[in-house]
This record gives C-alpha cells, structure tokens and sequence, in this order.
C-alpha cells in the first residue's frame, strides 16, 4: 500500500510499455494515459498540471499531481519530451487509469506538422478483478493493437469520410457546451481540434466525449456508419420484373408522332372582300408586323440603321443578345382557303356601313389563312414571336 | 384595312417546359411549385380532377377529417359529464353532415393546392399523361377534348400509389371496400371488419367503432401498426381493446364474398389451422398499397420497373434516362405523403442544382388513432436485431401535467440513444397529439442531437412537450417528475 509517498520517481510500466509501443505507430507522438499509481489504483483525479502545452520537459520532471483516495502524488517524466496537449483538464477527478489525459512529444518535434496520435482502445487496469477474467481482458489487449496494424488504411478512410473538421460557425449544442466548459475547453479549442461526426460538420456529444477519451473512437465511427446508411433508400438488390411480352394495347397507346418542336403552325380566319386585296394586305401586314417586332426589340434601329450612333446601350446586352439583323424566325407555307358566301348575307351589316363613317365593302366570303414558322434557336427568338403574334393581331 | 373578326383559333404546335411533373399528389405538386420557384417552366399533369393526389382527396385528409370528428363525438358521449358539461337531450352523429364536413375540408385544400399552381405560374394540365418518347408526353384532356402533345427537357413521374387488391376478394365499394370506399360510407355499419391491422386499418376501425359499429381487425401478423417499436404496439392494441376494438391476430382470411346485404368472411387461424366464419355489414380491404403506373406508358422508353411494380430509379431519382426522375410511392421507400413532398423538393433542386436532399432515415409516421402514435428513427427490435447497444428513455403521459389537466393520460413517451455516443436513434410517442410532438425529435435527430441536448432545452410549462423532454432526461439520468 502506498501511504504519503510524495514522489512516484519513474511513470508506471503499463505507461512506458505503451509509449514504446505507440511510439513505433505513430512516430514520434503519443499518448499519455492515467497512470495507475498503487496496484489497488482504478481511478484517480488531476490536481494539478506543472507544464503547458507545448512546454518542454526533462527526465524527473513533475508532469502533473494526481490524487488517489489515498494520497496526492507527483507523476514524473521518465525520458525528455513536449508536453503537446492537455486532454483531461486539472481539477477532473474520477479519471479511470488507462484513460489518455495528454498527447506527448518527442523534443524537436514541429507540433505544427506533427500528426495527432490517435488513441487507442484503453483496456481498463483492472488489477481488482477477479482472475477469472483477467486472461479476456489480456487478449483484448494483445488483439487491439493488431487490428490497428493490419487495417490502418481501411479505418483512416472510413473515419475519414465520417470525421470532418467542425463547423467554425456553428452554434454549439448544449450538450457540447456543457461538456466543454467543465472540461476547461474554449470554444476556439473545440472547434479548431475536435473532429466533427454530425451532420455538416456539426460537434456532437459523442465527439466532445471520445476528445475527452471517455468513449472509444470506434463507437462513433460504428454508429455514424449504421446512422448514414440509413439515410439513403436502399437500391442495392433490385430485382428487376422480367418483362412482360407486349401487349396490343401499348402499340395503341399514343401513336401519334412527336411533331417537331421548332415549328409551329398558326390558324387564323378572316373575312375578305376580294381574294387578290386579302392576299396583298395580308402579306403587307405579315411584313409590317415583322418590321414593327424588331423594331420594338431594337429601337435604336427602328428608323434607319444607322441612326444609332447617339443611342446608349448596354455593352453587355449588346454581347449578349443576337445581332438585330440574325432572324429569329421564319414564316413559311402561307397557305389561304377561300369560302364564298353568298352576297346580301345581312342587313343588318348594311345598317352598320350606313352609320360607319368610311363605306366598306360587303364582304364576300370567310378566309382560313395558314402559315408556318420556324424558330430559331435563339435566346430571345420566343420572346420575339410572341411579340410578333401580338402585334400581328392588333393590325386587324 | 381588313374589316375581320379575326382571332387566334389554335396555335397548333408542342409546348414546351423545362420541366413536366406526371401527377399532382404531395409529390408531384410540390415539385412542380420547386421546379417554378426554382425559374423553371413548369407544367404539373394530373387526371383525376383536383390535385393533391391519394392524400388529399381520399386518403390522409378526409380520414383526418372523420377521425377529428369522431373523436369529438365520441368524448362529448362518454367524457362530457365527468368533465362538466350536462348534455340536455340527443346527442346523435349526422352522417350526411359528417360527410359534408368531410368534403369541405378536402374540397378547400384541393382548391388551395390549384391557386398555389397559379401563384406560382405552373401550368396546370388536366389530363392523362403519357410518354409518347423520352421527351415528348401525351395529354389526354379530361374534358374530352382533342389530345396534344407537349416537350419537356426534365420530366418527373409522380403517379402515386392504389390500393392493393386482395387476391380473390372483389371490391364493390359498397359492401366490400377500400380505404377510398370506407371514407364515403353513408350509414354507420353495425359490423364492421377489416383485413388489415396496419395505419389504415386502425384509424378506420376508430373511425367507425366510435360512430357505433362493432369492429373487427383481422391481422395476418402477430402484431398491429406495421413497422412500430414493439412495446409501443402492444400498447395501442391494448387502448383500442379497451375503447372496443377486437383483434384477430396471426389470422388470415381465405375467403370473403358478398352475400345480399352482408358479407361472409372465412378466417383460418395461421398457427392452429382453426377456421372460423365472421359476418359483417362492411368488409374494409386494407392490407397496403402498390405503385400506379396506369397509362404512363413507361415501357414505350424502356423505363424498368422492380418485382413489386416500383419504376426503378438511382440514389437521385434519375431513371436510365438522366432527364427522367421518379418520386413518391409509385418508387422505392415508405408510402407517405411526406416522404413523396421530401422527394418533390429535393428532385427539383437536382435539376437544378445536382444536389438534393432527402434523410430516410429520420422519416416520421404517424398513426390518428386516440391515443395518437408516433414514431422516427429505429425501434427497439431493429436496434437489437442491428446489435446496437441502446439505452431507453421513458416518460408516460400520466405523470404529465398538462395530459393530466386534460384528463388524457394514456402512453408514453420513449427516446432510444446510443449506449455510448449517445446520439439519438429512434423516438416512439403513443399518447395525445404524439404527431404533434414526434417533430421535435425529428429535428434532434437530423441535428444529430443526444437526449441532453433535447433535455436543455427549455420546453413552455404546462405543455404534453414536457413529457419528450422528461423522457429525454430519463435516458441518461433521471426525470424530474417521476
């Protein structure tokens, strides 16, 4: 039994033993675990820090004060190094032995460059147990390590893809928060070392807790990965339905071919007096509504071509937009039906022509007037025949 | 110049859209209203007459309507003298009047839904839609009028889902009927049985039982409310017992015809091989539903479809054309009218964006019984069938005070977590307004919250949110009023 030893001069030997062997993984970095200070030790608290992070230390140095419930005690250094990082803050208690409380370094090392060691699974001391479990908790420890050999490419990716860097500017949630502050970890700290599990880089709870080395990496990682397949619909075994020999009644269904898209045919009806005036007049019209479309497009070209020297445009609209003179569409296969009606077909109307000012001619009969337009594949080429269709109207 | 009436008779040519949404149900009207806010030109295509698909106009709404009311009912029957009031002479259900009530609550949604198209200038299209090739779709209008076609360089197909058939039982729709002909009854049944124990089942047999009918549920499975956490259905299956529902569990029906004015049921217990006949005035057929595909004319573009009917589609919804998307139940995932919105979304911003985004994983159901049941995330079985370590934590409603105050205790509330990381897994409500209540634990869990998180914050006094937050603590620590 250890009674008001002051000084423990050298760590304890599960300590060095796994500085050796985490060093040879991990290069030159590693982790500090809770140091079991009497055989009886299964936990204990941190009174003290007597370094900063990133301060250097020598063989003998005291690195912290540790309390058990039986003494407070001084943790020595047994070889020179960097003390990198606090992970267990001082006035913690309750910390069980085997639980990592700092990252070490060796003394040269650039902490800048340096790569986090990652903790591994800390097997509780449990020197207390009953020797009938002692053998398992034996091969769990020689079994861990050797899964970290054998597959550290394959567990990098994976946590990899499921670890990000926190959020900067993400609001914590309690829980972190919480955790944090009674851990003596700012928010800055948090942010900047904490690897994030949750989603967009959100700090879970979990994440603070497996900082703090209180739960395994490997829980995370699991249940992330259980978590996030779940958010996908699973498309990974479909049985296609074989397919069923075609029936009549898809041949039926729409049959009707797919008319091309760029052109459209128009409609109109009319009257018209005489068959050679309404094919003269509608040309003329179909012309100036043409006239008018552009000219309403590009003002600056309505009266005369080159009258748009004073005129400010926009340089951009101008690299944008298609030349005033590119054709955005075509009119084509203008094609009149003529139906002759009967003279005399209403008094009425003759009562109209009396009262209008201009006489019109009666006239003689219904026109179908057909004609096609293709567009062009233009920008504002729709914007263009739409105009012109309204314009065209508004002639009548 | 001419002296003419002249006028536009027809602009005899394909319109075309950047995007063309088959179906107007959940899904497809909320993509299409996406796709136009999102500055495409969008045409949104449905046959049946009023938009808002299955959910709208015979399934999630109307059924809500008649549970509301019936509930109403139902307490003002058995509850209103305990709770002060002295009904003076008859209180009687109007069934027509129900019905009215019924129709103007899905009437005034459908309408809302069209003016939301307007709004947001999709062009609404009344009519069949089919694929005549992989851009161009036929419309055949509703009114009869000529077919016409249009081009779309995106099409999403929404068609939904219909009611599946059971092998061997014909539906009439009036004494033997589906969740569409059970919505519509115009007197209340005196029996009443349904082949089905799932969400539909249930809410129909509270639906009806309360007006009066005695109930039968005839369910193939050991257990009711398909896919609930084990405890929490064992649970609703006691309260329905006690509000009068019977339960045939491990049952299945071989049999079922009309018979005049009734109709005849052979039921085989699926253990013991016992068979038994049961009489009904109404047999209600409700043992799920299954893709609709009717006239899409699907197979004309090669579009595959699964062994269930589902239209085959790649984790964006894109079919074997990359211009075509399929969302909601007529593909894969759950049968809910919110999982199909999720989908509409995210499809449209896909279009746009590349990206869209949907969490099956954190999707909520929902089942209107009273108690209400509620659930996200994974139950207690598939925990344990996954070997995931959980802890559970629970808080019942009696311990509530505002269910208290409301004289509505029953349930509970129940939050799963991660034994170690303590990220919240699953979270299943039974008890009053649990649909209600189920979205806040939604929201934790897309957070990827553990129960503190939920616990800390601060939740308005007397309120049933109180209980989620109670059962929060419960997981890890202790409640505060229990």
């Amino acid at each position: 039994m250890f009674k008001a030893v002051k000084t423990i001069p050298v760590l304890s030997k599960t300590f060095t033993k796994r500085l050796v062997s985490s060093s040879s993984v991990l290069r030159s970095s590693s982790v500090f675990n809770m140091p079991a200070m009497s055989p009886t030790m299964t936990e204990g608290g941190i009174t003290s820090w007597k370094l900063k992070p990133g301060e250097e230390f020598k063989a003998g140095d005291v690195l912290l004060e540790i309390e058990t419930d039986k003494a407070t005690i001084d943790v020595e250094a047994q070889d020179d190094g960097i003390l990198w990082e606090i992970l267990v803050a001082e006035g913690e208690s309750g910390i069980a032995v085997g639980k990592p409380i700092a990252f070490l370094a060796e003394v040269g090392d650039d902490l800048n460059t340096l790569e986090k060691p990652v903790i591994e699974e800390t097997p509780k001391e449990a020197p207390k147990e009953s020797p009938k479990e002692s053998p398992k908790t034996e091969e769990s420890k020689s079994e861990a390590p050797k899964q970290n050999e054998s597959a550290p490419a394959q567990e990098s990716s994976e946590s990899g893809s499921i670890f990000v860097k926190a959020n900067p500017s993400q609001k914590l949630m309690p829980s972190v928060e919480v955790l944090l502050h009674q851990n003596n970890i700012s928010k800055e700290e948090a942010l900047s070392k904490i690897e994030a599990s949750g989603p967009k880089g959100r700090l879970l709870k979990g994440d603070v807790l497996n900082y703090l080395g209180q739960i395994k990496k490997d829980s995370i990682l699991s249940i992330t990965k259980i978590i996030n397949s779940k958010q996908h619909l699973d498309l990974s075994n479909i049985v296609l339905k074989a397919p069923e020999p075609q029936t009549k009644e898809s041949d039926k269904a729409p049959a009707a071919k797919a008319p091309r898209d760029d052109i459209l045919t128009i409609q109109l009806t009319s009257e018209f007096t005489s068959k050679a005036e309404f094919k003269q007049d509608f040309e003329n019209l179909i012309h100036s509504s043409l006239v008018k479309t552009y000219g309403s497009k590009f003002p600056q070209y309505a009266h005369s071509p080159s009258a748009n020297t004073n005129i400010q445009t926009d340089i951009f609209d101008e690299l944008l937009v298609p030349s005033p003179s590119t054709e955005r569409f075509k009119i084509f296969d203008v094609t009149y039906k003529f139906n002759d009606v009967k003279p005399n077909f209403s008094p009425v109307s003759d009562f109209d022509d009396l009262l209008s000012p201009v006489a019109v001619p009666t006239p003689s009969g219904k026109v179908d007037v057909e004609f096609k337009i293709q567009i062009n594949p233009l920008i504002d080429s729709k914007d263009f025949f739409s105009s012109f269709k309204s314009i065209l109207l508004s002639q009548f | 110049m001419l002296r003419s009436n002249l006028q536009f008779i027809r602009l005899n040519s394909t319109k075309t859209f950047d995007v063309a949404i088959i179906g107007g149900g959940p899904g497809g009207y909320v993509a299409a209203i996406k796709a136009a806010q999102l500055g495409f030109k969008t045409a949104c295509i449905e046959k049946r007459g009023a938009l808002g698909g299955t959910c709208l106009n015979v399934g999630c709404i109307p059924s809500k309507a008649l549970l509301n009311n019936s509930h109403l009912y139902h307490t003002m029957q058995h509850e209103a003298k305990e709770r002060g009031i002295d009904i003076v002479g008859e209180l009687k259900v109007n069934i027509d009047n129900l019905q009215k009530a019924k129709e103007k609550s899905v009437k005034g949604l459908t309408g809302g839904v069209e003016m939301l198209l307007k709004k947001n200038k999709v062009e609404y299209l009344k009519g069949e839609g089919s694929f005549i090739d992989e851009y161009n779709l036929n419309i055949k209008p509703i009114d009869g009028s000529e077919e016409y076609s249009i081009k779309a360089d995106n099409i999403i197909v929404a068609t939904g889902s219909e009611v599946t058939p059971f092998p061997g039982i014909e539906i009439d729709e009036e004494r033997i009927v589906s969740s569409t002909g059970i919505l519509a009854l115009k007197e209340v049944p005196k029996k009443l049985s349904i082949i089905g124990g799932g969400i539909i089942g249930l809410e129909m047999a509270s639906v009806w039982s309360r007006l009066g009918s005695e109930v039968t549920v005839i369910e193939f499975q050991n257990a009711v409310g398909a896919g609930m956490d084990g405890e929490v259905a064992k649970t609703a299956q006691k309260l329905l017992t006690k509000q009068g529902l019977k339960f045939k569990l491990g049952t299945k029906v071989t049999k079922a015809e009309r018979d005049g004015e009734t109709v005849k049921i052979q039921v085989e217990n699926v253990k013991s091989g016992e068979a038994e006949e049961l009489d009904a005035d109404v047999l209600l057929v409700a043992i799920g539903r299954r893709p609709y595909t009717k006239g899409l004319n699907f197979e004309k573009i090669g579009l595959e479809v699964d062994e269930k009917n589902r239209l085959v589609i790649d984790s964006n919804f894109r079919t074997k054309h990359q211009h075509i998307q399929v969302i909601g139940d007529v593909t894969f995932g759950p049968m809910l009218a919110h999982k199909a919105e999720e989908e509409g979304i995210a499809a449209a911003e896909i279009i746009k964006t590349g990206h869209g985004h949907v969490n099956y994983g954190n999707i909520p159901s929902v089942m209107y019984t009273h108690p209400e049941v509620a659930w996200t995330g994974l139950s207690e079985e598939q925990l344990k069938e996954q070997g995931i370590k959980y802890k559970s934590g629970k808080f019942t409603f009696a311990a509530n005070s505002r269910a208290k105050t409301n004289n509505d205790t029953d349930g509970f509330v129940k939050i799963l977590a991660d034994a170690e990381t303590q990220r919240i897994l699953g979270a299943h409500i039974i008890g009053p307004n649990a649909g209600e209540l189920i979205a806040e634990m939604v929201l934790a869990i897309e957070y990827g919250a553990s129960p503190e998180d939920v616990a800390r914050t601060c939740h308005a006094h007397p309120t049933l949110s109180e209980a989620t937050k109670e059962a929060n603590l419960a997981v890890f620590g202790k409640p505060i009023n229990s």
